[in-house]
């Protein structure tokens, strides 16, 4: 009776996830989301990170690449989505509605799960091959069991995140400050014993991986990953930031608790990749820092990367149930075991094919949100002066302000294939090759920019003359 | 394992006033919608806009400081 209760109740909790929160039950303070922004924000994810900045660029412009790049993505992505979340207390999903239209937000719904299986797929991976590395280094595990070892730590930390889904938010935000902490803590530790072991002298003078021979454009293609990485917090945030009053109280854990950490975490990689020509620590975890060290970094891998696993497959989770089927046959043990059971299949078949896919991935993250985030930003503050129809986006019927046409926003869509194709021209995702024009500009923020114009146009030409999307009401 | 489950819905409940009975989400939750939005078309139960201020550190912090640290790291 107690377990129908639980979940009758995490039901009513995540049903109400996607309703408006009233700001006079908004209950976390700045540092409630400083600590679940930080166990988000700091994940063994940002080594890869780190790595493939480190092809381009040396230890000291790879460094202020890194942090400026961090920062700049997540500029854009609080813009886009804290002041609209925090007004009128909704999540990501329920304002793309206003945008893409009730049902073109599906869209939104298939961003969100792409990147968030993609990033806890790189998460559950790292981790167990972190598991297996050390136990192989310490003599307990030999190297021929390494793959059936992977493949269990993997499932093993894919249960405790689907075991702590079931507690909701509360069980989310209660757990994430004490991760949070830990994890910074063990992060310094990690990046104390790299540089006192190989030394910074080491680390500064060794020279990228695969530098192109232009520095321009090794900088710029370094800012760009740290850019487009961060752009993917989008999915994240509003889910998390809306339960807070005021959007103040969201500037310095979204700067600094999100977007800082990617690229301070990242250092790590950076600097591993360059001095030992291995992004991932754990391949010296115990090599030099012995069985004791080894296993603390172990921890701090467990902790950040379940920690950020249960965060992205919390906001994944309530994102599908905006999905009516979904909503009504599921339950939220269900609905949170769609999330992570891709995450299984692909960590314990194909891990190594995913790992190398990194880089695609990465790019791929800025191909789909640059544009969302351009449109998002346009419409919210330039054609609709930061207000919008909480009934209407409630209101399901055709005619809903945002029915637009059949559901659909066409104008939002066309807007993004602007941007995706803008992108794509600057720098094609798979092969990594750019545009000439490429390293003055970047790819993701022309991207952002060029959506952002095409949306604002085609809106005041062909949506508001037609009456569509309830933008006469602020005129 | 049950006490556990009963802590979880504690918190939940704290976490969300508003989820305090153990019902179907329908009609009951249509109703609970509509009194939300009801309320929340008052401005005061609205959450706050960045200030001012706010938004001077937001474009300080996410594009004035970065762009001074690539001009910077160019030079180094």
């Amino acid at each position: 009776m107690k377990i129908k209760n639980v979940e009758l109740s995490i039901s009513q909790e995540v049903a109400q996830s996607s309703w408006p929160l009233p700001k006079n039950q908004r209950t976390w303070s700045s540092w409630g989301l400083m600590g679940v922004a930080l166990s988000a924000g700091v994940a063994a994810w940002s080594y890869s990170i780190g790595g493939y900045v480190a092809y381009y660029l040396n230890a000291t412009m790879g460094t202020i690449a890194m942090i400026a790049g961090c920062l700049v993505g997540m500029f854009f992505v609080a813009l886009a989505t804290v002041p609209v979340s925090i007004k009128y207390g909704i999540e990501n999903i329920a304002a793309s509605k206003s945008i893409f239209g009730e049902k073109g937000s599906i869209f939104a719904i298939f961003l969100q799960y792409a990147s968030i299986v993609g990033w806890n797929c790189l998460l559950i991976i790292l981790f167990g091959k972190a598991v297996s590395e050390v136990l192989i280094a310490t003599g307990i595990l030999q190297s021929s069991s390494q793959h059936l070892v992977t493949a269990v730590s993997s499932l093993v930390a894919l249960a405790i995140s689907w075991i702590s889904l079931r507690g909701g938010s509360a069980s989310v935000k209660n757990s994430s400050l004490i991760i949070s902490i830990l994890v910074a803590l063990t992060g310094i530790l990690i990046m104390y014993k790299l540089i006192s072991t190989v030394g910074i002298s080491k680390i500064f003078t060794a020279k990228p991986q695969a530098s192109s021979g232009d520095r321009l454009l090794d900088y710029t293609t370094g800012f760009e990953i740290l850019v487009a990485s961060v752009l993917s917090w989008w999915p994240y945030m509003g889910g998390i930031v809306r339960m807070v009053p005021s959007s103040g109280k969201a500037l310095w854990p979204t700067m600094l608790g999100m977007g800082l950490p990617t690229g301070v975490i990242s250092l790590i990689g950076l600097f591993s990749a360059l001095a030992t020509g291995n992004y991932d620590p754990t391949k010296w975890f115990v090599e030099v820092g012995g069985i004791g060290f080894g296993i603390i970094a172990l921890l701090f891998l467990a902790l950040a990367n379940i920690g950020t696993a249960i965060v992205g497959a919390y906001t994944t989770g309530i994102g599908l149930r905006q999905i009516k089927w979904i909503e009504r046959k599921t339950t939220w043990n269900q609905t949170t075991l769609i999330v992570l059971l891709p995450v299984a299949l692909i960590s314990a078949f194909i891990p190594d094919q995913f790992l190398n896919s990194i880089p695609s991935f990465l790019a791929f993250l800025g191909v789909a949100f640059a544009p969302v985030i351009g449109v998002q930003i346009t419409d919210y503050f330039l054609l609709r002066k930061q207000r919008i129809s909480l009934d209407q986006l409630y209101n399901h019927d055709k005619q809903s302000d945002y029915h637009f046409w059949g559901g659909v926003n066409v104008v939002a869509f066309i807007s993004c294939i602007v941007g995706f194709f803008a992108y794509i021209y600057l720098l094609d995702p798979i092969s990594y090759e750019s545009a000439s024009i490429f390293k003055y500009i970047s790819a993701s923020i022309p991207a952002t920019i060029l959506s952002g114009i095409c949306y604002y146009l085609l809106t005041k030409i062909f949506v508001i003359p037609m009456k569509k999307g309830g933008y006469v009401n602020w005129e | 394992m049950f006490e556990g489950g009963k802590n979880m819905t504690d918190h939940t409940n704290v976490e969300i006033p508003s989820a305090s009975v153990h019902l179907p989400i329908n009609p009951e939750g249509s109703q609970r919608l509509e009194d939300i939005l009801a309320e929340m078309s008052d401005e005061k139960n609205l959450g706050d806009d960045f200030s001012k201020r706010d938004y001077f550190y937001l474009v300080l912090v996410g594009l004035i400081i970065p762009f001074i640290l690539m001009i910077w790291g160019w030079f180094l």
